[in-house]
């Protein structure tokens, strides 16, 4: 008896234990595992896209690094009351509350978006693959690692030093190479630039056969389905890629290679001999029902904000009160700061200052982001932009000429007289300006001061005039979400 | 029949020989029978005869006055011939048959070859008589029925050889035995339950084993003794009777019926205090009800009525069965099983009364309060005659508003407003019946709660059919159970009437009760009973039905296959609604006053489980080997919304709304969880001397995430049966002595589904052309080990003197190693937080019970159970890995994460009290110096919250058909932290002075220099840091329980209504609580006390 009882049991155990495992593989309705989702390109690609719908957080590039409290630093705007909810930021109060707050979710969006790009690259195979084919293998990994590159730089520019040739060689920032929980080792900010560069000259290679190189940035549907390869504006695309590692150079006050990269990038895009990005139109920037206040043919890279509405109805609105809105004066209806600003009052830029009367109130208000339905860009928030390129050029060139020709190349696409300055400092003086013009609401001219180490800057408690600042107001310091555990 | 009659029969009784025992009896031509009627009455004695015997006996005449029995017995036998027999107070009564010698010579023959037995029938332990069994000469059909005493008498051919008796009676175990061959034998007889079956039988919820054979530590509980402990609830009933399983407190909630209780088994396994990072409370033990895995809810609310046992499994061995859930113990639910027999309706139901206790608050009278608030300056500096000098935002008229107010008598007792005396009631119905091959049970239960607190309660209504069905070898048995429960929430918090002002009153002039108490401009003061009797609601109600089906195959003798599966489906439903009248709203906008919301649930499990177990004994081996395959699904969907902006709540209806939330959108959740697992077990025994446990099992979960889906958890455990031993068997005196000892690992699954799976979400924050995007929502981890515990058990069982002194002890050891925690990470991680196999928690514990019984007589027993539970643990290989943790608890808790340290412990800076010169704290810093200065660092361990020993001390009484139990539950040798003095003596800031304090806050508080006193300035409003100051000694007395109950089933009463047996109890629970310490108890719900009056018919 007992020696048949013993394998009966035994067999009665068996029984259906191989086809147990499968059956334990439960995928949940409304999420996915990343087991499920890294098996096709399709999935690849949702998780991407995942990256470029979460740069549109307000905490992030939806806000805070584009219109809010970058420019806030960059002291865009006329902040006069202690109320303002930009008021700690724009006066650099960096230890209150708010700030804090504000600045932990920056770096910390940052960092989740830089772990979501790490967890694609982590599954991604180490040549196109079945799951994984060509051309979205590419896209896939290029875009992935750009978009890493992309969001540790600004994390860089906006925590890092002041670039000196003794703070860049101090361990202050972690570069995130994959997502696991082990601390990242603190790098100086020449290593970590480093691996920014490195980063992006892979993806530049992977991508070298992007579409936009020989079609253009197709703004348009795909006719037979998938748009991963169309609307290249909103990607991060080979001459994004090719921006960004100017931009990198720039950072590094390398301005010879600056001048190379970014010349070799315009020779490629210049409108004159290859039309991938076009200056924007007189049609088009005097349009009176749906202007291209944005330029959107110049843009290079750019968020796809469904959200910018609110954007607009949040900090530009003529509705809101004294202490939400951004605008160059809170008070009334004095354009000085407007003035001071625009030195031509042709220039198609200064028509984003409109003046409204709502409740019986006229106020000045910053039209920009207005969402126009219809109209170019209607969801576009740039990151990227040509003129930054051509200012780029006209900065670092070794010929005063061809820096003035350049910058005139700008001011003459909107409709402004030329400049002549008579040496370096005063062109360096007109293209902060230039840039100041062109880049509001876009993040970059806080960047600008902080690496041309301005020590003075618009005052935000006047429309006109200049105020004095600190080198050191240029570091934010590091998130206790960080500090605290290293 | 005077008092002096009384006493003298029950010395006589107790004291005075057999044979000393006297009758006073007179009569003349009376029947025999009377005389017999006498010598029951008068003495202790039991008389048995044939009963047409003595009913045709002539009459006599007898004049007895304080005669001997034996006297008495000689003179009424003298008439008609009847010859007698006494033994061990039993009389005998035979006919000496002239009549039968005369007429038949056979009969005579017969006559003198008949023996007699007689004897009393009593159930086992109880010593209840049993009446109706049936008494049979094996082989026979000589038989007789035991009378209304238990007793009967028997007589049967001297010609049967080796005569052997059985009695039966349905429900009970059939009792045997071998008679001697002489003339007269009486015989004790002592009849066990059938489900007293339960007892030698070890109840896994999967295999059962026998008692002697297992070596595994649990602990079993029978309805009756749990209804003697608590006849409301099961888990208070277990508490009191088991030292290992423990209710753990919580302050705050008090007694409330609708929150979750937090139970433990053997102390913690795993880290508590950051369990919402789990989304389960990872120290809950495993619920087992007739064999499948249930919510702690539903075993709350289980009529005791409805329970066959519960078995509490502890060890590893024990727990081993329930792979990788049992780390935290399981509790095994048996519910009754039907029973072939006649007809019988059963009733069970209780009322019982809750009281809140308030006794530990302590607040201040309005004049209390008044003053109070004058000398902490809050209505400007004041001098020393009590004057206000400074006048502080014209507070001063304030001040004297109240004043008058003070002086015209208001003194309002805002404590008694939103309580009541609960009344909750219990009734069930159960209907059984059936044959040997088909049975049947109906049960119904319906019960009330009424929290104490008013508009709080909860009902639940739950029927259930059983059918079985055996034929052959094949037995079939199917239980389909429907319950529905409704919840109501009480819409203020209790601790809002605790802090309501003893200066205002309830109601204003004409009697309606105001929003505001006082409205001063952005200070206004709102009454607590505006919002209570506004039309909130906070409803749940939820519908369960499930469907249990066993199948039984014997196959052959010994091997036995089952497969049980189980479907079950609940649906609940929340309703929320905050009425726009409300305080918390008064400052809104119209358009946000209000709000609902609604959230449903829908959850749908599939269950089945395959045993095929094998036992048998070869002369002194016995072997048993078991294997189980079980697999688990369910799918919970849940899903809500809310809407907000109300103009009235008359009507609740969410269509009234104005909008929906602003910025919300609505949530769904989809969760699927699926588990197997593989089961083999085996035990043997060799000779009942020696017994081995092994267990192995290959759990499979879809928690595990996909790189784990399995682990294997094992046990081995092995028990020594000493008294078996040649060397024991001798010494009479003890009745069971053996060791036992396991060890094995045991797994928990209570962590949130996906906590190793890294999982994608749709990102609905924007979109754009290139489709859906999705990112982490859930980073996972998936190289998390899993949380393991392993085990170790040494135990003592020893009963000597036939069960007079017991002692069972348990010593474990509990080692967690590696925990489950979430620690915080660098953000640039991606994440804030992350879970971590890190360090261990090593518990070390001791339980016992030691039982005497100073008191074991037919009728009458006593016993005294002495429980003692001693629990310490200890952290280790931590490091300052949770430094983050301890920092978040700075000021909130002092309980803090150090290698060596325990999660009960305390951590505080040292105080040495208040400087009576500065009415400062002065400190003790880390060098044995005093200073001013609080630093964290300074912190010590200052002692364990958990008592150093704890448990009950019950003694039950039994005399007759009268049960009585009182239990003691205790608490020596623990800390406590004095939130009381902590929230509401000290660190009363200036934005809290508005509420009532303790009154301590005016009496103990330092207010001039010289005053010698533990509490800092009254007039500070500073935030003191948690010190040693607050931590004080807590030594425990309760009254657990207390219950007393009758038994009957011979009431003539019962006769006319057709009544079988009836069962009346008055029982009460948590009826005192005795403390060292003066702490507020039952902050936002108070505790209650609790009467209960019970009663069950059996028709």
């Amino acid at each position: 008896m007992k020696i048949i009882i013993i394998p009966l049991l035994c067999t009665f155990i068996l029984l259906g234990f191989s086809s147990c495992q499968k059956w334990l593989k439960i995928t949940p309705s409304d999420q996915f595992s990343s087991d499920e989702l890294f098996i096709d390109h399709d999935g690849y690609l949702k998780a991407l896209n995942g990256i470029y719908i979460g740069l549109n957080s307000p905490k992030s590039y939806g806000q805070a690094l584009t219109v809010g409290t970058i420019d806030a630093l960059a002291h865009y705007y006329h902040i006069n009351i202690s109320t303002h909810n930009y008021h700690k930021i724009a006066t650099h109060t960096y230890t209150d509350s708010t700030s804090l707050q504000t600045f932990e979710d920056i770096w910390t969006s940052s960092y989740k978006l830089i772990a979501d790009a790490n967890v694609i690259l982590e599954n991604t195979p180490k040549s196109p693959s079945s799951a994984l084919p060509a051309p979205y293998y590419s896209i896939v990994k290029g875009e992935a690692l750009a978009m890493r590159a992309f969001l540790h730089f600004d994390i860089l520019r906006l925590f890092g030093p002041v670039w000196t040739e003794d703070s860049i060689m101090e361990p202050n920032l972690p570069y995130a190479l994959h997502s696991g929980i082990t601390l990242h080792p603190l790098l100086s900010s020449k290593d970590y630039l480093e691996q920014v560069i490195k980063d992006l000259e892979e993806a530049s290679k992977l991508l070298e056969n992007d579409p936009i190189r020989t079609e253009g940035v197709r703004h348009y549907e795909n006719p037979k389905g998938d748009n991963s390869l169309y609307f290249r504006q909103y990607r991060m695309n080979y001459y994004a890629i090719q921006a960004m590692i100017c931009r990198a150079y720039q950072w590094k006050q390398d301005s010879e290679k600056t001048y190379i990269l970014a010349m070799q990038l315009l020779s490629e895009i210049r409108p004159e001999q290859n039309n991938k990005f076009i200056y924007v139109t007189h049609a088009n920037a005097t349009h009176p029902t749906l202007k291209d206040r944005l330029f959107s043919t110049e843009v290079i890279f750019s968020l796809y904000s469904t959200s910018r509405n609110n954007l607009y109805n949040n900090t530009f609105s003529s509705m809101l009160g004294r202490q939400q809105k951004l605008t160059f004066n809170l008070d009334n209806i004095d354009m000085a700061r407007v003035k001071e600003l625009y030195d031509d009052e042709n220039d198609y830029r200064e028509d984003i200052w409109q003046l409204r009367t709502d409740n019986n109130i006229n106020t000045i208000n910053n039209m920009k982001f207005e969402s126009i339905v219809n109209a170019p860009g209607q969801f576009m928030m740039p990151l990227i932009r040509l003129s930054e390129i051509i200012l780029m050029a006209a900065e670092s060139s070794p010929h005063l000429s061809e820096g003035i020709n350049l910058l005139n190349t700008v001011r003459k696409s909107r409709n402004s007289i030329d400049l002549y300055p008579t040496d370096r400092n005063a062109l360096l003086k007109f293209i902060t300006n230039e840039f100041r013009k062109e880049m509001i609401g876009e993040g970059q001219q806080f960047f600008f001061y902080k690496r041309t180490k301005q020590s003075t800057l618009p005052r935000i408690d006047r429309l006109t005039g200049t105020t004095s600042m600190f080198l050191q107001n240029y570091v934010i310091p590091i998130p206790d979400s960080e500090n605290a555990i290293r | 029949m005077n008092l002096r009659y009384y006493i003298s029969v029950i010395l006589t009784m107790l004291w005075i020989d057999v044979y000393a025992q006297k009758i006073t009896f007179t009569g003349k031509n009376i029947p025999f029978e009377q005389a017999l009627e006498a010598i029951r009455s008068q003495t202790d004695f039991t008389v048995f005869g044939q009963k047409t015997e003595i009913q045709q006996a002539k009459n006599i005449s007898i004049i007895a006055n304080n005669m001997y029995l034996k006297d008495f017995l000689d003179a009424i036998c003298e008439v008609e011939p009847f010859k007698y027999n006494i033994e061990n107070k039993v009389i005998s009564l035979s006919k000496i048959d002239q009549q039968h010698k005369s007429n038949i010579n056979s009969k005579s023959n017969l006559q003198k070859h008949t023996r007699s037995l007689i004897g009393k029938i009593v159930k086992k332990d109880t010593e209840i008589p049993i009446v109706n069994a049936t008494i049979k000469i094996k082989g026979t059909t000589t038989q007789t029925n035991s009378n209304t005493n238990g007793d009967f008498a028997l007589f049967y051919s001297k010609a049967i050889n080796d005569p052997k008796v059985e009695i039966t009676l349905l429900g009970m175990k059939p009792f045997q035995a071998q008679l001697d061959t002489i003339d007269y034998q009486t015989l004790k007889v002592e009849m066990e339950d059938e489900t007293k079956e339960l007892d030698d039988i070890v109840v896994t919820g999967i295999f059962n084993r026998k008692k002697e054979s297992f070596s595994g530590a649990y602990a079993t509980y029978n309805a009756a003794q749990l209804q003697m402990a608590s006849a409301t609830n099961v888990f208070e009933g277990l508490q009191i009777l088991d030292p290992s399983f423990q209710i753990v407190q919580n302050n705050n909630f008090g007694s409330d019926p609708n929150q979750q209780l937090n139970i433990e088994i053997r102390g913690k396994t795993s880290v508590a205090a950051i369990d919402d990072a789990f989304g389960t409370n990872p120290n809950q033990p495993l619920f087992i009800l007739d064999g499948f895995e249930t919510t702690m809810e539903r075993i709350r609310n289980i009529s005791i009525d409805r329970l066959a046992s519960i078995t509490i499994l502890k060890d590893a061995t024990a727990t081993a069965l329930y792979g990788s859930k049992g780390a935290n113990g399981v509790v095994v639910v048996e519910s009754k099983k039907t029973k072939p027999g006649e007809l019988i309706l059963n009733y069970n139901g209780y009322v019982n009364f809750s009281s809140p206790d308030l006794k530990k608050y302590n607040l201040m009278n309005s004049a209390e309060k008044l003053q109070f608030e004058l000398l902490s300056g809050y209505y400007g500096q004041v001098n020393e005659y009590g004057q206000i000098i400074s006048n502080n935002n014209n507070r001063e008229q304030t001040y004297l508003n109240r004043l008058k107010e003070v002086k015209r008598g208001v003194d309002t007792y805002w404590l008694n407003e939103p309580i009541r005396t609960g009344i909750n009631q219990s009734h069930n119905f159960s209907l059984d019946g059936g044959d040997k091959s088909f049975q049947y049970s109906i049960g119904l239960n319906k019960q009330i709660n009424q929290g104490v607190m008013k508009k709080s309660g909860n009902e639940v209504t739950d029927g259930n059919i059983s059918l079985t069905y055996r034929k052959g070898k094949f037995s079939f048995n199917n239980v389909l159970n429907a319950r529905y429960r409704v919840a109501n929430r009480e819409p203020v918090s209790f601790r809002n009437f605790a802090q309501a002002n003893p200066y205002y009153r309830k109601k204003n002039e004409e009697g309606g009760i105001d929003k505001y108490l006082e409205n001063i401009q952005f200070d206004e003061r709102f009454n607590p009973l505006y919002d209570f009797n506004n039309n909130n609601l906070s409803k749940t109600d939820g519908q369960e039905i499930i469907n249990n089906l066993n199948i039984e195959w014997n196959i052959v003798k010994g091997l036995l296959l089952r497969f049980n599966t189980s479907i079950s489906q609940f649906r609940n439903n929340g309703e929320y609604f905050l009425s726009p009248k409300n305080s918390q709203f008064a400052n809104l906008p119209m358009s946000d006053r209000g709000s609902f919301s609604e959230s449903k649930e829908k959850i749908l499990n599939y269950n089945g489980r395959a045993t095929l177990s094998y036992g048998n004994t070869w002369k002194k081996h016995t072997i048993n080997l078991g294997s189980s395959m079980s697999m688990f699904h369910t799918h919970n969907n849940n899903s809500q919304y809310g809407v907000t902006g109300f103009i009235d709540d008359k009507i609740i209806n969410p269509q009234l709304a104005l909008t929906y939330e602003i910025g919300r959108r609505p949530t769904y959740r989809d969760v699927r969880r699926r588990s197997v697992g593989f089961l083999i077990n085996t035990n043997y025994a060799y000779d009942r001397r020696f017994l081995f446990d092994g267990n192995f099992s290959l759990d499979g979960s879809s928690v595990f995430g996909s790189n784990r889906n399995f682990t294997n958890i094992y046990s081995v455990g092995a028990a020594w049966n000493l008294n078996r031993e040649n060397f024991l068997k001798e010494v009479n005196w003890i009745d069971q002595l053996r060791i036992r000892a396991s060890y094995g690992n045991q797994g928990n699954q209570n962590f949130n589904d996906y906590i190793a799976m890294q999982i994608y979400q749709y990102n609905t924050f924007s979109s754009n052309p290139f489709g859906p995007g999705l990112s982490i929502s859930n980073f996972g981890n998936l190289n998390l080990s899993w949380q393991r515990t392993f085990t170790q058990n040494y135990s003592l069982d020893f009963k000597m003197l036939k069960d007079r002194f017991r002692i069972m002890v348990d010593y474990y050891l509990k080692d967690t190693n590696p925990l489950l925690v979430s620690i915080n990470t660098a953000s640039s991680n991606g994440r804030t937080d992350a879970i971590q196999n890190l360090g261990g928690l090593k518990t070390k514990g001791i339980e016992g019970i030691i039982s005497v019984a100073p008191i074991l007589r037919p009728q009458m027993s006593w016993r005294l159970d002495l429980n003692i539970s001693h629990i310490r643990s200890e952290y280790y290989k931590i490091g300052n890995k949770l430094e983050r943790l301890n920092e978040k608890n700075r000021n909130r808790s002092m309980i803090r994460y150090y290698d060596g340290g325990s999660p009960d412990d305390l951590w505080a800076v040292r105080s040495l009290g208040i400087d009576p010169a500065t009415g400062r704290e002065l400190f003790l810093n880390q060098l044995g110096k005093e200073t001013f200065v609080f630093n964290y660092k300074d912190e010590v361990n200052f002692g364990n919250s958990r008592a150093l020993f704890d448990g009950n001390l019950t003694s039950t009484f039994y005399y007759k058909n009268f049960n009585f139990m009182i239990s003691f539950g205790y608490e020596l040798g623990g800390k406590s932290f004095m939130s009381t003095l902590y929230n509401k003596v000290e660190n009363i800031s200036s934005g809290s002075i508005k509420y009532n304090q303790d009154k301590r806050a005016l009496y103990d508080r330092w207010q001039k220099p010289g005053d010698k006193t533990s509490f800092k300035s009254i007039g500070l409003q500073t935030s003191t840091p948690m010190s040693s100051r607050f931590i004080q000694d807590n030594n425990v007395l309760r009254i657990d329980a207390l219950s007393m109950s009758y038994q009957n089933n011979t009431w003539p009463f019962l006769k006319q209504i057709r009544a079988r047996s009836i069962r009346l109890a008055v029982g009460s629970n948590r009826l005192l609580y005795l403390s060292s310490v003066r702490n507020e108890r039952g902050i936002d719900y108070p505790f209650a006390r609790d009467i209960n009056f019970s009663c069950g018919i059996s028709f």
